[in-house]
């Protein structure tokens, strides 16, 4: 541990060293700047990327000897307690001590990729149910004028200041009463729309020309067609980023599924790698290993959204 | 093709603010008719009223005999060009113009047919693949043309639409939609502000004020007998000159006596009887630029004396201001290039000579002073 420190320590005074260094030298040497630069990026990406590299190298080691190096042991120390994949598939033992192991309930058995089918179905599914209706709601609150739009729009950011466990009580009770606990709609209506989702887009269709709009409705564009085929194409970048932070809130979640979901094959990816380390059992190894797999499908969305994010989209549309 | 016709129309907006009153005018099949006037005067609220864009809050827009005072932008068989093109900027060139016909479920074919008629029409076949970015302003209001040409709707209805581009390229721009509607021989209604647009292109001019129209006639009367003292100072580049004076006779003729005690006899041309009944009264007298002589010389009767202050070259013309000795009033006279004068110069504005002979043309126009109503 004191070794992670020292680096740690050896990163950190790498990192403000350069900050003064790059506003304290003169800033006529262009080269020696672009240079400066290249190294505080370089520190913050290894600072950033050192906790998930420090998740790769654990995964592939035996418990035991999980804690004993800080990342990958030296070479000559490598052996098949070092790097296996027992964390994720073990058919040597009968207990439950890797990922790919099936679960046994009382209702039988329970794979891991079954939690990790729920979470992504429920992210998904979420995600497109907030996006539509949020998407829906801003595009109402830019584009269109109606008695009570602004108390609308204060109330729907006052709503914003409430923090969400406030809400859990009152929430828990209404889902009880309703019938809906122990099922997925607790978890997909209450967040079907999002003030915070109906804020962005409001802002995002404000850029769109009205012009645009009018030009569609003589065209023959029904109000739901201009939404959905010149407004939504044109806010793509938030579309995009929206999609990304609501699709990692909704993987992310782990109060939600924890308190409404009771069946055991109905959890999510969150609630049962917690179930890994508990007050009697701690499985790290497994833990780590359902850790690395669920970070998969939010970076294979971000890769695809990235594009999204390019800005710009809608140059040429009007003169400018 | 198709007669549109407003009676009585009128739009108030929220918070009591009248944008156009009491709105007629019976636009004949085929005719290119071009409202003007300055900004803020109603005419876009006007055009986008037809378009179904606004709502009406009096009277009646109809569309061959069809009331369309609560039917639908899309239903109303217009097609419409926007200031700012209104490209839709993630569809190409090609899908920006079918759009509408696909929603009007036109078959591909049909589609595919008038597009590419439109676009060997405005020059455009080598623009289909491409987004609205990737073309230059003139090309981009030659596809906004385009989009609203395919539908081949009852009416065209035009929003300013050459405003954004530069000088060069909106002369060209005037003279395609020109000839475009002699081509197609459409029903278009066309909003601009700007006069020398107005004047070339429209067979009736509106011109209008305040959301009142104030003339509606062919450009030529608009600009030879402008029925009020607005219309008489917005067309015209640069505008009429006005002079306040009044009305008085001698045994044989009128005068018109100006402040600065100069007297004009009133010709024939410029006589009405309306004319007669001001006399003693103050108004207004009016005289085009063009219509003014310099002087070095003549500084007799009939001569307004001033000093030259800015001389403005424009090609086969120089526009001369000067500024009178009498009133500090500045007045703008539109001379021949080989007009010998310079800035300092004492000279006199007189009227042409033939001004007074009774065929010639009206040189003088005379303004009620507080109507601004025209009296001759």
């Amino acid at each position: 541990m004191n070794k992670l420190n020292s680096s740690h320590i050896t990163l950190i005074f790498l990192v403000f060293g350069s900050f003064i260094a790059y506003f304290l030298l003169p800033r006529h040497r262009p080269k020696i700047r672009a240079i400066q630069r290249y190294i505080i990026l370089i520190v913050i990406a290894i600072l950033i990327l050192s906790p998930f590299f420090w998740l790769i190298s654990a995964v592939f080691k035996d418990s035991d000897v999980l804690m004993q190096y800080s990342f990958l042991p030296p070479l000559s120390e490598w052996s098949s307690k070092t790097l296996n994949l027992k964390n994720f598939y073990n058919p040597s033992t009968d207990e439950l001590d890797s990922l790919f192991e099936a679960e046994k309930t009382i209702r039988g058995e329970v794979h891991f990729w079954r939690y990790l089918l729920n979470s992504l179905f429920l992210a998904s599914s979420s995600t497109m149910i907030t996006l539509f209706f949020s998407s829906l709601g801003g595009f109402a609150l830019a584009k269109y004028d109606f008695v009570g739009k602004a108390p609308i729009i204060y109330f729907m950011l006052g709503t914003m200041m409430i923090p969400g466990m406030l809400l859990l009580a009152p929430l828990y009770n209404l889902i009880y009463k309703i019938g809906w606990m122990d099922t997925y709609w607790a978890l997909l209506v209450p967040g079907a729309s999002s003030a915070f989702g109906m804020f962005l887009f409001r802002q995002a269709c404000m850029s769109v020309p009205n012009s645009l709009l009018e030009a569609a409705r003589i065209d023959g564009c029904s109000e739901f067609n201009i939404y959905l085929n010149i407004v939504m194409p044109l806010v793509r970048p938030m579309t995009g980023a929206f999609c990304l932070v609501s699709f990692l809130g909704n993987w992310n979640s782990f109060v939600a599924p924890n308190i409404y979901i009771q069946t055991q094959e109905k959890l999510t990816l969150p609630v049962i790698l917690n179930q890994f380390v508990g007050v009697y059992s701690q499985q790290y190894g497994i833990f780590l290993a359902g850790t690395l797999i669920a970070i998969i499908p939010p970076a294979i969305l971000f890769f695809a959204l990235q594009r999204e994010f390019i800005s710009g989209l809608t140059s040429g549309a009007i003169k400018g | 093709m198709a007669q549109v016709k407003l009676e009585g129309v009128g739009k108030v907006y929220p918070g009591d603010v009248t944008a156009v009153t009491d709105f007629n005018l019976d636009v004949a099949d085929g005719e290119f008719v071009v409202l003007v006037g300055p900004s803020g005067c109603g005419k876009s609220t006007t055009l986008r009223m037809i378009a179904g864009l606004e709502e009406i809050t009096t009277g009646n827009i109809t569309i061959d005999d069809r009331l369309i005072n609560w039917v639908s932008p899309k239903d109303r068989d217009i097609a419409m060009v926007f200031q700012n093109y209104a490209l839709y900027p993630h569809m190409n060139v090609y899908d920006n113009m079918a759009f509408g016909l696909k929603l009007r479920k036109f078959s591909k074919s049909e589609i595919q047919q008038r597009i590419h008629e439109t676009a060997q029409m405005l020059d455009l076949q080598d623009l289909l693949s491409r987004k609205p970015k990737q073309l230059s302003g003139g090309q981009r209001q030659r596809v906004a043309v385009g989009r609203a040409i395919v539908r081949q709707p009852a009416a065209f209805l035009f929003d300013e639409p050459l405003s954004n581009l530069d000088a060069k390229l909106r002369v060209q721009m005037r003279f395609e939609i020109k000839r475009l509607h002699s081509q197609l021989k459409s029903t278009m209604l066309y909003v601009t502000h700007d006069q020398i647009e107005a004047m070339t292109m429209g067979d009736r001019i509106v011109v209008m004020n305040e959301g009142l129209i104030q003339q509606v006639s062919d450009p030529i009367t608009l600009y030879d007998r402008p029925e009020n003292k607005f219309v008489a100072s917005f067309i015209g580049m640069p505008p009429m000159n006005f002079f306040s004076g009044q009305i008085q006779s001698t045994e044989q003729e009128l005068n018109f006596v100006m402040a600065e005690g100069v007297q004009l006899a009133i010709p024939p041309s410029s006589m009405s009887e309306r004319l007669t009944h001001y006399q003693g009264r103050n108004l207004t007298a009016g005289i085009r630029p063009e219509n003014l002589e310099i002087s070095l010389s003549d500084f007799g009767d009939g001569s307004i004396s001033g000093q030259v202050d800015v001389i403005e070259p424009t090609g086969s013309e120089i526009l001369v201001y000067v500024t009178l000795n009498s009133t500090e009033q500045t007045i703008v006279c539109r001379v021949d290039s080989g007009q010998n004068c310079s800035i300092g110069d004492h000279v006199a504005l007189i009227l042409p000579l033939s001004y007074k002979i009774e065929s010639a043309k009206q040189y003088l126009h005379f303004f009620d002073n507080e109507t601004g109503q025209r009296l001759n």
